[in-house]
């Protein structure tokens, strides 16, 4: 340890000194609470009893394999963090015990503590029960806001940054839908879906307002408007079997399922085109029209994956709202807040207002090649608040 | 035709200038003809074939047949000229049928049989989604006969047990598979009875679909009691009205061995009439596929 500081000593002088000037915004390191330690120290007994079953020759069925794989990962993670404290702690005891390492000492530390933080945030990660759509493919609605025909084009913009996100990971994807305004310049509202299974994890963080600032090509006297566009992230549940399964897991009194009501005697005597679809759920009140689709089977079965998409959704914020309910003090949710984004075109600046991420750089984000960095950073703050509830709700 | 007003006509040639040929046949209803716009550009790309799309929709040429595609449940289907449009109502009963039939049959165990089968949507949705079933089938005409076996090729059905031939049911049902008996029988006959069809079909249906697909009063229903009855121990049969209903459930009054019994479609229409052997010589559970078939 020492030699190795000695030996970078040197090269990271510089580095220190920087640190030192900025000490106030100097990098600290942020320990990971006792009980989320004794949480992992859990899970490496519990690892080690999957070992030695293997080692004595037992057989692992699907569900061991998949929990020694999961195991695995937080037990690594749990490793690299304990080494990196390990050597943050040994750094510390230098500074205290040799001033005439000092210098060095601090460099590394500088050098250490990023990278300590940063695993201690997967780790931390890997800690928290996991969400439970995590694993989903997703569908994104998108409708205009506030603002008029401007917002209708925001509203195109927005489906056009998702579209571009899902090709630059070469994520499968298809419009379920699209209503276009008059004019055929924006989007009255869009149905995106992205057949990815985790891609509901990453968007999720999408749902909420966006608001953009700029001058509309419209607008002949260079003025800034604003205008905003609603997004909705639902997670995608399970594939429909083609034969008409999804029907069965509603009750036919919970169900209404409206087709051209055509007069006249309809079968035979008409070759209609007209294929669209209405799918009512009485208990939820949700009412879907799907016209897309050239067969009204296929539009059914495209309304009836967004009705389960939507319920699912649904149930799952108001479990979380009563969670929340039965906490004494409530944290600042990521979920809720209304105008989650900013995208302001004339100082070319994205910021979130969520976790107070800005990004100076909206073309990259609206090609969908650095919407990750705005994705990452809610991400990581997220987590941060989650660990934050953990802590509260464990010593509760 | 509808009459339309030019103030609209106009109106929506500023959003398309194609938009006007397509609203006739939509009756005058601007979103359905925007919708229809997207499929033809979506399907024909090719601006001149995207114009002269639109000059036949003008002309009531079918959609399906200008794109020479339609889908039928899970299938894409050809379409041409002289064979029948598959409808809405048909993959309605039909895919609700297929839902309810036993998955697991053993391998050959199931015989059906459809007949009238035309574009083959009806036998192919089921051999499709259940490909242990043998799937039989029979149209009269050569121009049906040659799309279906198209079909069979473009759905990847080629090497499996399905079957068609051509034949006149109404004239040689004896000797039509002659040596089989079914566990269903599938069909969607002509059903217009011929005073009718002028009046109540619409002027793309008469001037674009073969008269030889549509018109028809009892003659199948007869067929059905006389010949395929007793070779059979379930059918359904697609309808145009209550009196064919009735005229298969009455004919079947007196045979106790029969239960009968009347599916709506979705527009309330009465769209299928069915029956099946509650004591039948094969294990399958007729009552347990029906039962939920008619709801
Ligand atoms: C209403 S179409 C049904 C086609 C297809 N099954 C469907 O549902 O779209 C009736 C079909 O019956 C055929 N057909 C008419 N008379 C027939 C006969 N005597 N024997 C066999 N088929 C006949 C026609 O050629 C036509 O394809």
């Amino acid at each position: 340890m020492i030699s190795k500081l000695f030996g970078r000593g040197k090269f990271f002088r510089n580095v220190a000194l920087q640190v030192r000037f900025n000490s106030s915004e100097a990098v600290e390191f942020r320990p990971l609470h006792s009980s989320l330690i004794s949480r992992a120290e859990l899970y490496v007994n519990e690892l080690r009893e999957l070992e030695d079953l293997l080692s004595q020759g037992g057989s692992f069925d699907l569900e061991k394999q998949k929990n020694f794989a999961k195991l695995s990962t937080i037990v690594d993670s749990y490793s690299k963090y304990r080494e990196e404290v390990n050597q943050y702690k040994e750094l510390q005891e230098i500074l205290e015990l040799d001033p005439s390492l000092r210098e060095e000492a601090e460099a590394d530390i500088a050098a250490l503590l990023p990278d300590l933080n940063k695993t201690g945030d997967s780790l931390l990660n890997k800690l928290l029960p996991p969400h439970p759509f995590a694993d989903k493919p997703s569908i994104l609605e998108l409708r205009p806001g506030v603002g008029g025909s401007e917002a209708m084009i925001f509203t195109q913009d927005l489906l056009n940054m998702y579209i571009n996100y899902a090709n630059y990971h070469k994520w499968k994807w298809n419009l379920i839908s699209k209503t276009e305004n008059a004019s055929g310049s924006g989007v009255l509202e869009a149905i995106l879906n992205i057949d990815e299974p985790g891609s509901y994890d990453k968007l999720k963080f999408e749902a909420g307002v966006h608001r953009v600032q700029r001058v509309p090509a419209t607008e002949s006297k260079g003025r800034t408007h604003t205008s905003t566009a609603a997004v909705i992230v639902l997670p995608k549940m399970g594939e429909e079997s083609e034969s008409d399964a999804y029907e069965r897991t509603f009750k036919p009194d919970e169900i209404r399922i409206d087709v051209m009501r055509a007069s006249g005697k309809g079968g035979q005597h008409v070759n209609t085109t007209d294929s669209a679809v209405r799918l009512t759920h009485y208990p939820s009140g949700i009412v879907i029209s799907m016209q897309e689709e050239r067969s009204q089977h296929r539009n059914k079965a495209k309304a009836f994956a967004i009705l389960r998409a939507r319920l699912a959704e649904k149930e799952r914020l108001e479990k979380e709202e009563k969670e929340r309910n039965a906490r004494k003090d409530q944290v600042s949710t990521t979920d809720r807040s209304d105008k989650i984004r900013t995208y302001n075109y004339p100082q070319n600046r994205i910021t979130d207002h969520r976790c107070g991420f800005t990004l100076y750089d909206i073309e990259g984000v609206m090609k969908g090649e650095r919407l990750d960095d705005v994705i990452d950073a809610m991400d990581a703050f997220s987590s941060e608040q989650k660990a934050k509830q953990l802590l509260q709700d464990m010593s509760a | 035709m509808p009459r339309i007003s030019p103030r609209i006509l106009k109106s929506v040639a500023n959003i398309d200038r194609r938009l006007p040929y397509l609203l006739f046949e939509c009756s005058g209803n601007i979103s359905d003809a925007k919708q229809e716009l997207s499929w033809i550009k979506n399907e024909l790309q090719d601006a001149n074939l995207i114009n002269r799309a639109c000059w036949l929709r003008y002309n009531r040429v079918p959609l399906q047949y200008i794109l020479k595609t339609q889908p039928f449940g899970p299938l894409d289907l050809l379409v041409r000229p002289g064979v029948l449009i598959p409808r809405w109502e048909t993959e309605e009963w039909c895919m609700d049928l297929i839902a309810k039939l036993p998955e697991k049959a053993r391998q050959g165990q199931f015989k059906v049989l459809d007949l009238c089968s035309g574009s083959g949507c009806i036998a192919l949705a089921i051999a499709h989604t259940r490909t242990e079933y043998i799937v039989k089938s029979v149209d009269l005409s050569p121009k049906a006969i040659a799309l279906l076996k198209d079909n069979v090729r473009k759905v990847g059905l080629q090497n499996t047990n399905v079957q068609c031939i051509q034949a006149d049911i109404l004239r040689h049902s004896e000797h039509i598979y002659s040596k089989d008996k079914f566990n269903l029988i599938t069909c969607n006959p002509p059903y217009i009875p011929s005073n009718n069809f002028v009046k109540e079909c619409t002027t793309s249906v008469k001037l674009y679909e073969p008269r030889l697909a549509l018109v028809a009063d009892l003659e199948f229903y007869d067929n059905l009691l006389q010949y395929w009855i007793p070779r059979t121990e379930s059918f359904v049969y697609e309808v145009g009205d209550m009196k064919q209903c009735q005229h298969v459930i009455n004919g079947l009054s007196h045979n106790t061995s029969w239960k009968t019994g009347i599916k709506y479609d979705s527009n309330d229409k009465p769209r299928c009439v069915y029956g099946y052997l509650a004591n039948p010589e094969s294990t399958i559970d007729y009552v347990k596929i029906f039962d939920s078939f008619s709801t």
